[in-house]
């Protein structure tokens, strides 16, 4: 009971860390365009320099790109507009990541679970290192370590003396 | 004189062939003398190596053009002092410089090797000799550095001006150094797997030297980070490029490393977490050489491609067989006592962040590798950059950051909810004055006013402990400053790791004032005219010319004026190598701890106006300061304590 106590307030705190920063990405409005353009410049990889974004890239290309985006969104098009008309010209590899349909949708899905799979597994794993020293007795436990080591000890000098041929006596371990 | 270093490179070959074969017959013949003389190639083979290293550094120098990598590498024009930087510049030229650090550490690691090691020397050395011989192989049948031309041309093709920096001096190398560095502490984790003696002997000299490749690969990847911002005129540090993010992926396993190699130092847990750990920096360590070394990845960094992927790629498969069919056949000997006192106890807290880490090695993977896999699966090729990396491991990251705060807060062993409660109060008070202040400034993004939260929460804690700990000194009538110094002294793991912390706090608030509040704004100027960038008032003067040997350079004065009136100059340099057909930029920075003023010239136009793109990047000083403090955390958490003050601290039970 005690433990499933102990469980609670972390898993509270964890829900609302992640509910929290699941909300920091959500998008805000009132931006300018000049401001709009240059996170879409963010988004769109030039077509002919490979991983260098229009934003990062200084090829004639990557300047026509950029003034289309500023010409359309001035147009009033919307964000998805504007990506839409590069996919279509230049293929889904412009985008600077994989929208998130069809088989692309995996790279976001693995992507969104890795938080909470690994809390899932940092919490079984603690559960079960948990039991594993309930079972063992508590006077028991608390020898173990140094009988692991000096039982170690007594092989490795037996081993040791064993390929070297020798008898001589080593240096034993400091962590003793 | 290539000769000579042709001739040693076949020497080395030879020699560490015989150190991975003399040191298995060895063993296997019981004999002692066969792996005594195996051993000793580790001494010969790195003064091999430095011939070799040499002789391709007189042939740059010489402008000796008949070696086909002098003639693809460099030119009259160059300047003497970018010879280093040619000389690994491609693929021959970096596998020489890996296979000599390789065989440098290992003749230091063989060396310095504690006796309590002793057994599993040869082991180790076999394979590090196998990994070894390896590079040594591919040099000398597939990229050869010492490979003539039928023909001496005029003049060679020159140096990449994008690698004319001095970040360029450090990066490249300090990065590969740790790649292949990550061979050392694998190797004896190997070696002990191999023996079967799984003890905790390794611990300590495992813990040195991932240390040391974990604080290389550190500053490796900051001087890169630093040469990007400088040079590459996008005003960025960090693109979440594939080449970028091979070399933080071991990076970030090594950090779990060094935090759970303490665990097993303390408590004597975590032995075969440990072990498949090293397992994983060092397999990621070799797929970070292979995508460098012209992997199937497209890259800017890639100024080195070649079709070496495929040996690579088989060598990566053969030592993950190894490692992991090793590790299977010795799963007998692995049970280790998993007893864990408490689920809140700093055990607890490091597995979170040994697990934590990894959760963001694997994203960043899955993230180079989803474009082969969208190739294979669906036929079409995605580019995954940053703003996948950015949503996804940016919680992550945060996450990390709020574990560094508590983690350090929690004793060994056990703990109460009481007294984390306690011990995270005056933290968590500090951190929400931060909050509320920060959003009285006008900061409201709420990432960037969480996670400077987070930053404060973490530099509460390690301070506090650093007051009380000194003034609970100073009551035994030292001075403040003495005090202080004997704190540190008693526990240097812990206090060196403090300032690691706080380094990547400071890393931290670089990156989030960068990438929230930053600025830009791209102008084209005509002279005289000005332009207003935040506070700033920036007037394009004048552009002077300069024709040099391989390019004309453009020297463009603006003259700015902050909100206090004050005047500086600045120079964006820009130049046009007509060799290459390349242009080259440095910006004009001007560096404060609040700000950077940051103006580059992207562009000279033919009527004689200049685009510029002007940046104001919040706290980039910071990010830079991390380095200085990360290496002073890893130099005191590595200096060595005496045998008596080692056993007296590390078994506090």
């Amino acid at each position: 009971m005690l433990r499933l106590r102990n469980l609670v307030q972390p898993i509270i705190v964890i829900t609302l860390l992640t509910s929290i920063l699941a909300g920091c990405f959500s998008s805000s409005n009132g931006l300018t365009i000049e401001e709009r353009a240059q996170a879409l410049d963010k988004q769109l990889i030039c077509p002919i320099c490979p991983t260098e974004t229009i934003d990062q890239s200084q090829v004639q290309l990557a300047k026509q790109m950029k003034n289309i985006v500023r010409e359309r969104l001035t147009g009033g098009a919307s964000e998805q507009e504007i990506l839409d008309f590069f996919v279509s010209r230049y293929g889904e590899d412009v985008l600077a990541a994989p929208p998130a349909h069809g088989f692309n949708l995996t790279i976001w899905i693995v992507g969104a679970l890795a938080l909470p799979s690994a809390i899932l597994i940092l919490i079984l794993t603690l559960r079960s290192m948990r039991r594993a020293t309930t079972a063992q007795s508590p006077s028991s436990k608390e020898n173990l370590d140094i009988s692991d080591i000096g039982q170690y000890l007594i092989q490795a000098d037996k081993e040791i003396s064993e390929f070297l041929g020798t008898g001589s006596k080593h240096e034993q371990s400091d962590e003793v | 004189m290539a000769e000579i270093g042709s001739i040693s490179l076949y020497i080395a070959l030879t020699l560490s062939s015989y150190g991975l074969i003399g040191s298995i017959l060895g063993k296997f013949f019981l004999s002692y003398q066969i792996q005594r003389s195996a051993l000793r190639t580790a001494y010969l083979i790195p003064i091999s190596l430095l011939i070799s290293t040499l002789s391709l550094v007189i042939a740059f120098l010489n402008h000796d053009f008949r070696l086909e990598y002098v003639a693809d590498h460099s030119n009259l024009a160059m300047n003497p002092i970018y010879t280093w930087v040619a000389f690994y510049s491609g693929n021959e030229g970096s596998l020489l410089y890996i296979a000599m650090v390789l065989s440098l550490l290992t003749a230091i690691a063989v060396k310095f090797m504690p006796k309590s090691l002793e057994s599993i020397k040869p082991y180790t050395f076999a394979i590090l000799s196998g990994i070894l011989t390896f590079f040594l192989a591919v040099m000398t049948f597939m990229a050869n550095p010492f490979d003539t031309l039928p023909f001496i041309p005029a003049d060679g093709q020159g140096i990449n001006p994008l690698l004319t920096h001095p970040g360029m001096f450090f990066h490249p190398p300090m990065l590969m150094a740790g790649l292949i560095g990550v061979s050392v502490p694998f190797s004896i984790a190997m070696g002990m797997l191999i023996t079967g003696h799984i003890s905790n002997n390794w611990v300590e000299f495992g813990r040195v030297w991932s240390l040391l490749i974990w604080a290389t690969l550190a500053i490796g990847l900051l001087l890169g980070s630093w040469w990007a911002y400088t040079i590459l005129g996008w005003g960025g540090y960090w693109a979440w490029d594939p080449i970028e993010n091979v070399a933080l992926m071991p990076w970030l396993v090594l950090t779990a490393f060094i935090h759970s190699i303490m665990v097993q130092k303390r408590r004597g847990l975590f032995k075969v977490w440990n072990i498949v750990l090293i397992n994983i920096a060092f397999t990621l360590a070799l797929f970070g050489m292979f995508i460098n070394r012209g992997g199937p990845v497209v890259s800017v960094h890639s100024f080195a491609s070649s079709a070496l992927g495929w040996v690579f790629l088989g060598f990566l498969a053969f030592s993950l067989v190894f490692s992991f069919g090793v590790f299977y056949l010795r799963r007998t000997n692995l049970k280790g006592t998993a007893s864990l006192d408490s689920m809140l106890s700093r055990e607890a807290a490091f597995l979170a962040n040994n697990i934590l880490l990894l959760a963001i090695a694997f994203v960043t993977l899955w993230g180079v590798v989803f474009p082969l896999v969208s190739e294979v699966f669906q036929g079409t090729t995605v580019t995954v950059a940053a703003p996948f990396y950015n949503k996804v491991n940016g919680p992550l990251f945060f996450v990390l950051i709020f574990l560094m705060g508590v983690g350090p807060l929690i004793p060994w062993r056990n703990s109460s909810w009481g007294s984390l409660r306690k011990a995270i109060q005056l933290p968590g008070l500090v951190a929400t004055g931060a909050i509320i202040l920060l959003l009285l400034m006008g900061i409201t993004k709420p990432f960037a006013f969480l996670s400077y939260g987070l930053c404060a929460f973490v530099a509460t804690g390690i301070l506090r402990e650093w007051i009380k700990g000194t003034l609970s000194l100073k009551g035994k009538g030292h001075n403040y400053a003495f005090a202080f110094v004997k704190l540190v002294a008693a526990n240097r793991p812990r206090y060196g790791g403090y300032i690691a912390h706080l380094a990547l706090v400071s890393l931290a608030l670089g990156v989030i004032g960068s990438s929230f509040y930053g600025i830009q704004k791209d102008v084209i100027l005509a002279k005289g005219e000005s332009v207003k960038v935040d506070t700033y008032n920036i007037e394009y003067i004048e552009t002077k010319v300069l024709i040099k040997a391989d390019r004309t350079e453009f020297l463009n004065y603006l003259n700015v004026t902050d909100d206090r009136n004050r005047n500086i100059e600045m120079m964006a340099w820009r130049a046009f190598y007509p060799d290459q057909n390349m242009a080259a930029t440095r910006a004009a920075i001007k560096s404060t701890l609040i700000e950077d003023l940051y103006i580059v010239s992207t562009e000279a136009l033919a009527d004689g106006r200049v685009a510029f793109r002007i940046l104001v990047n919040p706290l980039i000083w910071w990010m830079w300061f991390a380095g200085p403090l990360l290496v002073t955390g890893t130099l005191i958490a590595l200096w060595p304590q005496s045998t008596v003050a080692f056993s007296k601290s590390d078994y506090p039970m």
